[in-house]
This record gives structure tokens, C-alpha cells and sequence, in this order.
């Protein structure tokens, strides 16, 4: 059942950009991707930091 | 030795300038020549160019923090590579416009991490680099709207900036410094609002640049059409040399300030839109190097967050229009000014 839900949920975040597309349009997917990739970046900030803080 | 490491340091300057130039007019070339040839709606025309600009400066970030782990890697040479397969591939426009992104992407990478390493603490050597994309830009839309310059020619253009930067740069990567030190901010400045305040600073300017610059309707008059990119192009070239000579805070907010007034006011003027352009554009290279301050080992990731920064200010004007763009446009510089004020330290290099 677990494994199931995984699968689903999976699914369900591979196919959301595309709901949205269909759903909202263009607009909602740029939106989407620009949102992701602020993220994406804040993490790398903070990996960033921490390896900058260790190697001095 | 030391005049002898200035020498490559000079030539890989004078290499990434030139290739940058060429790589933004094959991107608009591309672009340009493909949106004047009428073979689709204006809604797949705004998507393109949308999808571009997220390419181009969204991934950014990603592959800087990629080639930062991963020093050796040619990525500039690459993404010039992938620029001449989207120019070859120019009779698909959806394959052509995520190789030119992608290209153009990796391209700037390379050349922003090469600016930070070897910058010496100076921030002049970022303001030329990226100065010269700004007349890329304008002349390759020239070039495509155009629609008389074979395609050939910027390919012929891209594969001599690949072997010149085989030959200048690539070979140098090894001895180049490992860290990009700079002291532009206030020491008592948190890593968070170093990072944060210049990124809304980008944002915001492009954001305020872009609906001003649709304000001025000369520039469509083939006089003055290259007129905003030579401004960009004067301004970002000379705001490292300034900031570096009379401090970082006076040259962003003092230039900030008074291009919210000349083009607010006078953006009707070509010749007041110039000097206007060349003031927004001078804290460019300050606030690239204010990031790089707080991420001495990740110049590619410190790139790459101002060019997500652009980017994010770039796609609302897809999106919606401002009803009073020349009071939008003081009230936001005077914000942009505002996030550098509070990060910026005053002293000069």
C-alpha cells in the first residue's frame, strides 16, 4: 500500500506542471518553474555557505 | 611571473569581452530573425522569447554551482558549441531556442566565474565583461530583424570565439585563483541580506528597466534603435572602474537616483534616455560582486543568482502592463537604491 502511495504521489508531481498547464495556461507553468528554481537555488546558497564556512 | 600571469589575465578579459558580444547577437540574431519571419502567432512569438529568457537566466545558477564543484570543465566553450547547434538547427524554433538558452546559459557561466576569480578585488573586470552583451543584444536584433545576414556568419563568428577561448582561457583555468575575494559590503552585513537585498535590488531594476524602456517609442526609429544598448553597454563598462575608485555606495546610489529622475522625467529625450541608461546600469558589477563577497569558493553560483534575480523582475512584464510606468519606475530605483544602501560599504579599492 506504502509502496502504492509512492507511486501516486510521484505521479501526481511529475504530472503537476502539466495539470497546471492545461488548467492556468503558460503563465502558471513559468510561474511554476521560476518558483522551482528559486528554491532550488536558495538550497544551493546554503550548501554553498556551509562548504565555504568548513574550507575557511 | 607576476607581469606574466597579469598578461593572461589581460588576454582572457579581452577573449570573454569579445565572445560574450558575439554570443548575445547570435542569441537575438536567432531570436529576431526567427520572430520577423512571420511564420506564427504573436502568442508563440512571447512564448519563445519567454521560454529563452528562463533558460538563458534560470539555469544559470545551477550550472554555476555545477562548474564551481567541477573547476576543469570547459563549460564556456560548450555552451558555444550548443549557441552553433541552435543556429543550425534555426528551421526548428522550439529545439533552437533551448540550445541558444542553454548555450547562452553555459557561456556566461564560464565567463562570470573567469571575471570573479581573476577580478583581483576590483570590480572593473565584471562591469567590461558583461558590458559588451548589452551591444550584442542590439545589434543582433538589428542583424535579425534585418533578415539580409546569412545565418552562416554568426556560426563562422561562434566557432572562432570557441577556438580563441581554447586557445586564451581554457589552458588557464588551472592557475586562475581558487577564491573570488571581494570587500564591497559593510562588515556588520549578514550573509541573508548580502544575498537577498542586491538580488531584490536586480530584480526590481529589471523589472523598472523594462517598463521604461517600452516607454520611450524613438527607440523604434533606426537612428536611435541602438541607443538603450549603447547606454547599457557605457554604463555597466564604467560603473566597476568608478565603484572601484570612489566606493561601491556612492556609485549605486547616487547613479540609481539620478537615472530615476532623467528617465522618469525625460525619457521622451534620446539623449537623456542615454545618460539615464548608462546611470541604471552602473551598479551592475557592484552587485554582482557584492553577492560574489559572501561566496568566495562559488563564483558560478554567485553569477547565477543575479541572473535568476534579472530574470524573476523580467517575467512579470510578460504578464501584465503598469498604468503609470514613469511613477512605477522612480518609486521602484528608489527601492533598488535603498537595498544597496543598507549592504554596501562606502570605501574605495
Amino acid at each position: 500500500m506504502k509502496k502504492y502511495k509512492r507511486i501516486n504521489n510521484t505521479m501526481f508531481d511529475a504530472g503537476g506542471p502539466l495539470v497546471l498547464l492545461f488548467i492556468f495556461g503558460v503563465p502558471a507553468l513559468i510561474i511554476v518553474l521560476v518558483v522551482g528554481l528559486i528554491v532550488l537555488t536558495v538550497k544551493l546558497i546554503r550548501t554553498a555557505r556551509k562548504k565555504n564556512d568548513d574550507e575557511g | 611571473m607576476a607581469g606574466e600571469v597579469n598578461v593572461v589575465y589581460r588576454n582572457s578579459l579581452i577573449v570573454y569581452t569579445l565572445s560574450h558580444f558575439c554570443v548575445d547577437f547570435s542569441c537575438f540574431f536567432m531570436l529576431f530573425a526567427w520572430h520577423s519571419s512571420g511564420t506564427h502567432s504573436d502568442k508563440a512569438a512571447t512564448l519563445g522569447f519567454l521560454a529563452y529568457n528562463v533558460t538563458a537566466f534560470g539555469l544559470q545558477p545551477l550550472i554555476g554551482y555545477f562548474c564551481d564543484a567541477h573547476r576543469k570543465t570547459p563549460v564556456e566553450a560548450i555552451g558555444c558549441f550548443l549557441l552553433i547547434a541552435g543556429l543550425f538547427f534555426m528551421q526548428c524554433p522550439a529545439a533552437s531556442i533551448a540550445l541558444i538558452g542553454l548555450g547562452n546559459a553555459c557561456f556566461h557561466v564560464g565567463g562570470g566565474i573567469d571575471c570573479l576569480r581573476n577580478a583581483g578585488g576590483k570590480m572593473a573586470r565584471s562591469g567590461v565583461f558583461v558590458s559588451a552583451g548589452a551591444l550584442g543584444v542590439g545589434v543582433g536584433t538589428l542583424a535579425g530583424k534585418g533578415g539580409s545576414l546569412p545565418v552562416y556568419v554568426p556560426m563562422g563568428i561562434l566557432a572562432l570565439c570557441t577556438v580563441l577561448i581554447f586557445a586564451f582561457c581554457i589552458r588557464h583555468k588551472e592557475t586562475s585563483n581558487e577564491k573570488a575575494v571581494f570587500s564591497v559590503t559593510k562588515p556588520e552585513a549578514g550573509f541573508g541580506a548580502i544575498v537577498f537585498l542586491p538580488s531584490v535590488s536586480i530584480a526590481v531594476r529589471s523589472f523598472a528597466g523594462s517598463i521604461i524602456l517600452a516607454q520611450a517609442a524613438w527607440r523604434t526609429t533606426p537612428a536611435f534603435f541602438l541607443f538603450p544598448a549603447l547606454g547599457a553597454f557605457l554604463g555597466k563598462a564604467s560603473g566597476g572602474f568608478l565603484a572601484d575608485s570612489i566606493g561601491a555606495r556612492k556609485v549605486a546610489v547616487f547613479s540609481l537616483l539620478s537615472s530615476s529622475v532623467l528617465l522618469a522625467f525625460w525619457y521622451a529625450s534620446p539623449w537623456a534616455f542615454i545618460i539615464g541608461i548608462a546611470l541604471f546600469n552602473m551598479n551592475m558589477p557592484v552587485t554582482l560582486c557584492a553577492i560574489a563577497s559572501v561566496l568566495p569558493r562559488c563564483p558560478g553560483l554567485s553569477f547565477g543568482i543575479t541572473t535568476l534575480a534579472l530574470l524573476c523582475g523580467n517575467v512579470p512584464t510578460f504578464f501584465m502592463s503598469v498604468a503609470n510606468p514613469s511613477a512605477v519606475f522612480a518609486v521602484l530605483t528608489v527601492v533598488s537604491a535603498l537595498c544597496l544602501c543598507f549592504v554596501l560599504d562606502g570605501k574605495a579599492r
